[in-house]
């Protein structure tokens, strides 16, 4: 008989199964509207780039947003400084007055202001925006030349309230950088799939593009528990606008490169989503929102949940493992050839564990087949020197992950917000 | 209002209870598998012990009596799978869906032919000390709840099996089985066994956790031959 142990394994397995199989159908069923702008005149736009202590990268951010392929007499361009301590406000002026005195853009303004975070600079900025569309860009990351105007051709239906493009790690160096290359690779096919039933919950900071019109109505930016990304998107879904990505408009960010920096941002990101949900938890399981609110953002809570469950039975499993090895090597004294001279290898093949062998095969196959569409999407190839930080993406990084929700509904459960610098 | 389309729901559903069904079947086929698989290890290991049996009596007759050590080989075949054999099973019934009730009654005969093979054992020690010199050990275990030592007494007796190989004999009988098998019953009354871990060394009882240095020193006085003793007891 199955234990609680197995049941809920089987649970995860259900689940996991059910959300994969039916995003491939969504995937191979709904046929991709792939509306553009024709035959029209490029629309003025802001470029919206905040900062805060971003010395080392600001001025590469301002020369990304300037090598855009865009007509530059459409392009208003804001440099928002938000109370910075280091030289980025000197830099990013350096720079700003070079370009001013080429007399090419539509518009330059330089904004300081006190720190108070992302969403307040956006505001900030938005106070003087008058262009039909307005891009945020962030200061870690870099457009390819064209990125702009595949955003922007996207802006055909006037339901259309904003479009992101598709992240890509910036030079990943390390392992953890080329895990979450990967990473950004499978959510950008995840999101191409999502696309498709309207269900985008999150328009990232790079180079995601709005319609003016439809902000102003459903509000400016909000503080959002420091992911005002994710709960604008969510305020646009809530007006019934339409999110879309534009597939093949890349944008390159840079990846945090130590494990710790990782856990920060995912902590700050998952912090952000779980409060967001939380405050529109109205919309979720409401027909009223389609999929979005039947399917999206059930699937987000969801996520989370088997996240840390798969850790603690991971976890648990380990310490029983970890724990027998231990006491056994004590028992030996911890002189380990002795310990290996004894050990019997007679394996039969009945004593596979048939559910988890044929799980393990199962999500090994959809994770191959899911990388494989998704560097297709993606416009990669696999190479053979990417096969240990896939290896580490299939079997540690959604453990991490699990690791993260976990110190997240711990910090709820404590009552900690994200202590993160505005 | 947006749509909601429940089409593409229902179909991944059933997809995946297809695939779960699929599951089930296949965990069912492997089950049958490894059921009949055994029912024929515990066949064959039924015919041996019968055999040992009658070797054994028949040793205890003219003109028999000077053959003690024919019994070795099926001797030693009995002392490497039995208890293998039976944590093997132990396994498999923990992982069985659907023939679990099958996967008990094999470890149930398995641990008949354990105590059977057990009372042999005993009897050989006395009829031919010259070529059987081990220790035999029953070893008692409850579930994790009525017994938190279980797991470092089987440590300690795995060590010792795995140093001291066919030179003892560990007999496992799993207490939370009496109402299948009445013969722990008898073994508990005899003994009078009324906590876990238990373990009976030659016909002496221990009702606590033995640690590695008291087992050693209890195994090292159940040696006949002082080459055997020498072995673990310096």
């Amino acid at each position: 008989m199955l234990g609680t142990i197995e049941i809920i394994q089987s649970v995860i397995y259900f689940v996991s199964l059910y959300y994969v199989i039916f995003w491939l159908l969504v995937l191979f069923d709904v046929p991709q509207k792939d509306e553009k702008r024709k035959n029209r005149e490029w629309p003025e736009i802001s470029i919206l780039v905040p900062a805060y202590n971003e010395e080392k990268n600001i001025v590469s951010t301002l020369k990304a947003a300037y090598d855009l392929d865009y007509p530059k007499n459409k392009v208003k361009l804001f440099f928002i400084d938000d109370g910075s301590s280091d030289r980025t406000l000197e830099r990013g002026t350096k720079y700003l007055n070079v370009i001013m005195k080429k007399g090419e853009y539509l518009g330059i303004k330089i904004i300081t202001q006190k720190n108070g975070g992302k969403y307040s600079a956006l505001n900030n900025a938005l106070k003087y925006v008058d262009t039909e569309l307005f891009a945020t860009l962030d200061a870690d990351s870099m457009p390819e030349t064209d990125a702009l105007k595949k955003v922007v051709e996207k802006f055909e239906d006037p339901k259309i309230g904003a479009v992101s493009p598709v992240l890509k790690v910036y030079d990943p160096k390390n392992y953890l950088q080329k895990i979450q290359w990967f990473e950004y690779a499978v959510n950008h096919f995840y999101k191409s799939i999502i696309c498709k039933l309207n269900a985008i919950h999150v328009t990232p900071g790079p180079l995601s593009t709005y319609r003016t019109k439809v902000v102003r109505r459903v509000g400016y930016f909000r503080e959002a528990h420091k992911t005002e990304d994710m709960e604008m998107a969510m305020r646009i879904q809530k007006a019934h606008y339409k999110i879309i990505q534009a597939n093949d408009a890349f944008v390159y960010t840079k990846a945090p490169g130590t494990i710790k920096a990782l856990y920060k941002q995912r902590h700050r990101w998952n912090l952000g989503t779980f409060k967001n949900l939380i405050d529109y938890k109205k919309m979720m399981f409401n027909k009223n929102y389609g999929d979005f609110g039947l399917f999206q953002l059930p699937v987000i809570l969801i996520s989370g949940l088997l996240g840390i469950v798969v850790v603690a039975l991971v976890a648990n499993e380990l310490w029983k493992s970890i724990t027998h090895k231990y006491n056994m090597l004590k028992l030996f004294n911890f002189n380990i050839l002795d310990y290996l001279s004894t050990m019997k290898f007679d394996i039969m093949l009945y004593d596979m564990d048939l559910r988890t062998t044929a799980t393990f095969v199962i999500f090994l196959a959809l994770s191959i087949f899911v990388i494989w569409l998704s560097l297709k999407v993606y416009r990669e190839r696999f190479m053979i020197k990417r096969t240990i930080s896939f290896v580490l993406y299939f079997f540690l990084y959604y453990l991490f992950l699990g690791v993260v929700w976990l110190g997240v509904f711990k910090d709820i459960l404590l009552g900690r917000g994200s202590d993160w610098k505005k | 209002m947006r749509k909601f389309e429940k089409r593409k729901y229902i179909i991944a559903f059933i997809i995946t209870l297809a695939i779960f069904l699929l599951g089930f079947f296949l965990g069912f086929v492997m089950d049958l598998q490894r059921v009949n698989y055994f029912q024929e290890i515990t066949d064959k290991q039924k015919l041996d012990l019968n055999s040992l049996q009658l070797q054994y009596e028949l040793a205890q007759e003219e003109p028999f009596s000077e053959s003690c050590g024919a019994f070795e080989v099926l001797f030693q075949r009995f002392m490497t799978d039995l208890e293998y054999n039976r944590q093997r099973i132990d396994t498999y019934q923990e992982q069985a869906n659907i023939k679990s009730e099958d996967f008990q009654n094999l470890k149930r005969e398995y641990m008949l032919s354990q105590i059977k093979f057990w009372q042999i054992s005993r009897n050989l020690e006395k009829f031919c000390p010259q070529n059987y010199d081990f220790v035999t050990v029953i070893y008692f275990y409850s579930d994790e709840v009525s017994c938190s030592d279980c797991v470092n007494q089987a440590n300690v007796l795995d060590y010792y099996k795995r140093v001291l190989k066919d030179k003892i004999l560990i007999f496992s009988i799993d207490e939370t089985f009496k109402d299948r098998e009445s013969i722990i019953e008898l073994f508990k009354a005899t003994y009078n066994i009324t906590q876990y871990p238990t373990l009976i060394i030659d016909d002496k009882v221990y009702s606590s956790m033995i640690d590695k240095a008291e087992l050693k020193n209890i195994l090292c006085s159940g040696y006949l031959s002082e080459q055997e003793q020498l072995q673990i007891c310096d």
